[in-house]
């Protein structure tokens, strides 16, 4: 059994006598690479951290786990084993460096610890941020705040290989970075498992991400492995109905889809689903015999192992419908609604000044759908707030239909007349909703601002909530009683409630799983399409962009470097920053790393 | 501004699992408020003798089955001014929390909200109360218009509002930077209505638990005031004063001093325990994500 470097047999994690994560068991191998793929909820997460034996105060691990031989808790109860055989690389590279230590000492640190001689560290520390793509010596002297999100990652991940791991566990170590960025760390990820031989834990969202960094996947859903195989077999053909929606619910980046297909509701929390397959609620081939027990991982063909007991009798079909490209229906398209010039906005800090936006100018059109692409820091959320009055621009004209030019600083009819006109879904719909008002009362409140009178609310607020898809039984839960998906889908109907001609959306289901982000995506093509209500759609996501939108402007450091229809822009870009984005756009087949 | 993504929330698990109770100490706590309450309430028709009888006769002696606490110098019962004692134990410390609460929940809305020139002004001024020392001010103020119970609970309540000021201004400020608030200007809700529907119910927690803790304050300060002589009338029942009045018979009484000591130091660390808990399981509903 020990000749797997990492080796977990039935690991459970259990807060109070809730399961959160049921009966795991994976192995790792010298030099392999394993990919544990999910949606929050599935306990990807605590399963990584159980592993190097940090699982956070209040929960409980039990099961066996082996490092290099040699039992250890995974409950970390001792706590001997951490930073010896397993390392862990988490996600948020601007929190977890010390803000008051430079990159050198980081690593200085972690190899005083590790028993290296004072002597040699200086010397070392130069050679281990060369390992990861670090050749300026001067990074070793700066502290967090000076660097890049894609720097910050490289001396963490520096840090965290201080110790020669045998394995290396990486908690979405890209998620939070753009995807050019992104790129090249999992590109230096892969490189360093391969020279170094070690073992790679990777935990992702991303299938994608796992196709191409790791060999092997495994699939959670609920606390669960439903499916795991080689990430080639996998990517050929997933023999899981969650897999299976899994691939179709990511937004193509290469062509328009006619229908987005996401997986209809949310991912049950893992105590209520133990007695059944977890997934049967949301899977189209369902039968009876799915709620009775509990499936076990199976091994279904040569090298494959499912939890689908039906997998032998269901089709899981074509895994992509979209895969051949599909042509958009003609629009048409009205008057302009939203006409932006030359809009500029600097910020003053410490005597110097950095504008966001240099000079942006554009047309929204009645019933057009257009998307404005760009990483952090290309000005795009500052758009966003300019239009809505949120923030002052400091020069340039914002022109909106029936309402004429606003300014910065608006009056209070210029407000509710702009209200009329412009309406916004935000990004994180965990804040986007006062957590003390019921659903009902944010779209009652809503109403009232509406120019058409209000005959009844109640009726009308469930007309909203019916429009959006949610039961209007909704009315009377806060937000915590909804799921992110849910919460953004009250949102949306917030926004249309004051029946704007313009809905602005900045970045709306970025936070959204990927199965829950198709429904929230369809939602508002309909909203665009059969209602005409125009779009603006921030987003830095082209794979959003390509389904939702049909011009696009690109936007770097605060300039349009690229305006167009969106099919073309994508297809055959110009200017070279576009090119390089969707060239770092992740893609299910071919091997965008390299 | 960035195109942050977590779509994995961390885990929310210390939440749910502190979340069901509110524990055994918190329910003495308030068992022991509502009980000083209730003595404040009832203390002249329960006391079993008037709280201001001398009796020279019966002076400086230690308990006994007539005096259960013993009496003073000039005979008074102590059990007895205990009672009526809590009176003033309760009454200002709770007016100087609501005066100071209700004037630093309205401008701390007010200029956490709005910020700007409003802020600047206001908070500069506050600044300025802060830089003296607000238990000395106290003690000259009453001390130059001669004294007086509700003169220092009027003082008090001017001296604690800059904090609470400060305090419901900083939990606003966060507030105000969230999308919902945002999403609500989007709509084109009055910032009054903002303020008042969106963002108050958000700082609730911040607001009751500060008003719990000034309770705490006034206690201690108004007790401090009448030790000195310049809370409550000579001779009125009061904890502090009975503090002070009896430092001089502790031989032969030292119940006289211990009993209202005890008393003060109860109904603070009451008042905090609550203000802890309540501030805790306010806190997790409103940020429950």
């Amino acid at each position: 059994m020990s000749e797997h470097i990492l080796d977990v047999e039935s690991l459970d994690i259990t807060v109070g006598h809730r399961e959160l994560v049921h009966r795991v068991s994976l192995h790792l191998d010298r030099g392999e690479s394993l990919a544990l793929v999910g949606e929050s909820g599935s306990g990807k997460s605590l399963t990584a951290r159980a592993l190097v034996a940090l699982l956070p105060s209040g929960l409980d691990a039990t099961g066996t786990l082996q490092v290099d031989g040699v039992t250890v808790d995974p409950a970390g109860r001792s706590g001997e084993h951490r930073g010896r055989g397993v390392a862990l690389l988490l996600q948020d590279p601007f929190t977890m460096l010390n803000p008051t230590m430079t990159a050198g000492e980081h690593l200085a640190e972690t190899l005083l610890a590790a028993g290296r001689p004072r002597a040699e560290v200086e010397g070392e520390v130069v050679r281990r941020l060369a390992e990861v793509g670090i050749t300026d010596a001067a990074v070793a002297k700066r502290y967090p705040f000076e660097l890049s999100g894609g720097m910050s990652q490289r001396v963490a991940l520096a840090a965290a290989l201080a110790n020669d791991p045998g394995v290396l566990v990486a908690d979405e170590p890209t998620t939070a970075l753009d995807a050019t960025t992104q790129r090249e760390v999992l590109a230096l990820l892969r490189r360093i498992q391969t020279e170094r031989g070690m073992g790679l834990v990777l935990i992702t969202h991303d299938l994608r991400v796992a196709f191409s960094v790791c060999d092997r996947v495994m699939v959670m859903y609920a606390g669960s492995i439903v499916e795991h195989t080689t990430a080639a077999a996998l990517r050929e053909r997933p023999m899981h109905p969650y897999t299976a929606g899994l691939l179709t619910s990511v937004p193509s980046t290469e062509h328009y889809q006619e229908r987005l297909l996401g997986i209809e509701g949310s991912v049950p929390p893992t105590h209520t689903v133990l007695d059944r397959c977890a997934f049967a609620d949301r899977c189209a081939h369902r039968a009876d015999e799915c709620v009775q027990g509990a499936p076990a991982l199976v091994e279904v063909a040569p090298g494959r192992f499912s939890a689908c007991r039906r997998i032998g009798e269901i089709e899981l079909g074509d895994r992509s419908p979209g895969d051949a490209a599909q042509a958009r229906a003609e629009r048409r398209v009205g008057d302009v609604v939203l006409r932006v010039r030359d809009l500029r906005k600097v910020y003053r800090s410490a005597g110097a000044e950095r504008a966001a936006l240099d000079g942006v100018s554009f047309e929204l059109r009645q019933g057009e759908a257009l998307g404005v692409v760009g990483e952090s820091g290309s000005g795009k959320t500052t758009i966003a707030r300019c239009l809505l009055g949120l923030t002052a621009a400091t020069a340039g004209e914002i022109e909106l239909t029936g309402v004429g030019v606003v300014g910065g600083r608006r009056s209070t009819a210029q407000r509710r007349a702009a209200a009329q006109v412009v309406q916004c879904v935000f990004q994180d719909p965990y804040s986007t909703l006062n957590p003390m008002h019921t659903v009902g009362a944010t779209l009652a409140e809503a109403l009232d601002h509406r120019a058409r009178p209000v005959v009844d609310r109640a009726a009308e607020v469930a007309a909203l909530l019916g429009k959006v898809g949610l039961s209007a039984e909704l009315a009377g839960r806060r937000p915590v009683a909804l799921s992110g998906g849910q919460r953004q889908r009250v949102a949306i109907a917030r926004a249309l409630a004051v029946e704007p001609k313009v809905l602005l959306c900045d970045e709306p289901v970025a936070a959204l799983d990927v199965s829950v982000q198709a429904q929230v995506l369809e939602l508002l093509r309909e909203v665009n399409q059969q209602q005409g209500t125009s779009l603006l759609f921030i987003t830095h996501d082209l794979g959003v962009v390509r389904q939702v939108t049909e011009r696009v402007l690109v936007l770097y450091r605060g300039l349009v470097v690229e305006e167009g229809a969106t099919d073309a822009v994508l297809d055959a870009p110009t200017h070279e920053y576009t090119q390089r984005l969707v060239a770092s756009m992740p893609r299910a087949g071919g091997d965008w790393l390299s | 501004m960035t195109a942050a993504v977590h779509p994995e929330p961390a885990p929310t698990v210390v939440a749910t699992s502190s979340r069901a109770r509110w524990g055994a100490l918190f329910w003495v706590a308030v068992a022991f408020v509502v009980l000083v309450v209730l003595m404040a309430i009832v203390a002249t028709w329960i006391a079993p003798y008037d709280a201001s009888a001398q009796n020279l006769v019966d002076s400086g002696q230690g308990p006994s089955g007539s005096h259960w606490l013993g009496t003073d110098q000039l005979g008074r019962d102590i059990f007895s001014r205990l009672l009526v004692g809590a009176r003033t134990g309760v009454v200002g410390p709770l007016v100087v929390a609501i005066g100071a609460g209700l004037i630093g929940t309205l401008l701390g809305l007010w200029t956490g909200y709005a910020g700007g020139k409003v802020d600047a002004v206001v908070m500069r001024t506050i600044d300025l109360m802060y830089a003296v020392p607000p238990l000395l001010v106290a003690i000259v103020v009453v001390g130059l218009f001669g004294g007086g119970y509700w003169l220092a609970v009027g003082v008090l309540i001017v001296l604690s509002a800059p904090g609470d000021v400060r305090i419901v201004r900083a939990a606003v400020m966060a507030q105000r930077e969230l999308p919902y608030v945002a999403a609500a200007r989007t709509v084109g809700v009055a910032p009054v209505r903002i303020a008042v529907r969106h963002v108050l119910p958000n700082v609730t927690p911040t607001v009751v638990a500060n008003v719990l803790l000034q309770f705490v304050v006034g206690l201690i300060a108004l007790s401090g005031l009448a030790f000195l002589g310049l809370g409550v009338a000579a001779g009125s029942p009061d904890w502090g004063l009975m503090v002070a009045e009896n430092r001089g018979i502790l031989d032969l009484n030292p119940w006289a001093v211990i009993a209202p000591a005890v008393g003060i130091s109860l109904l603070a660390i009451a008042v905090t325990v609550i203000g802890d808990r309540v501030f805790e399981m306010l806190s997790q509903r409103t940020a429950a994500r």
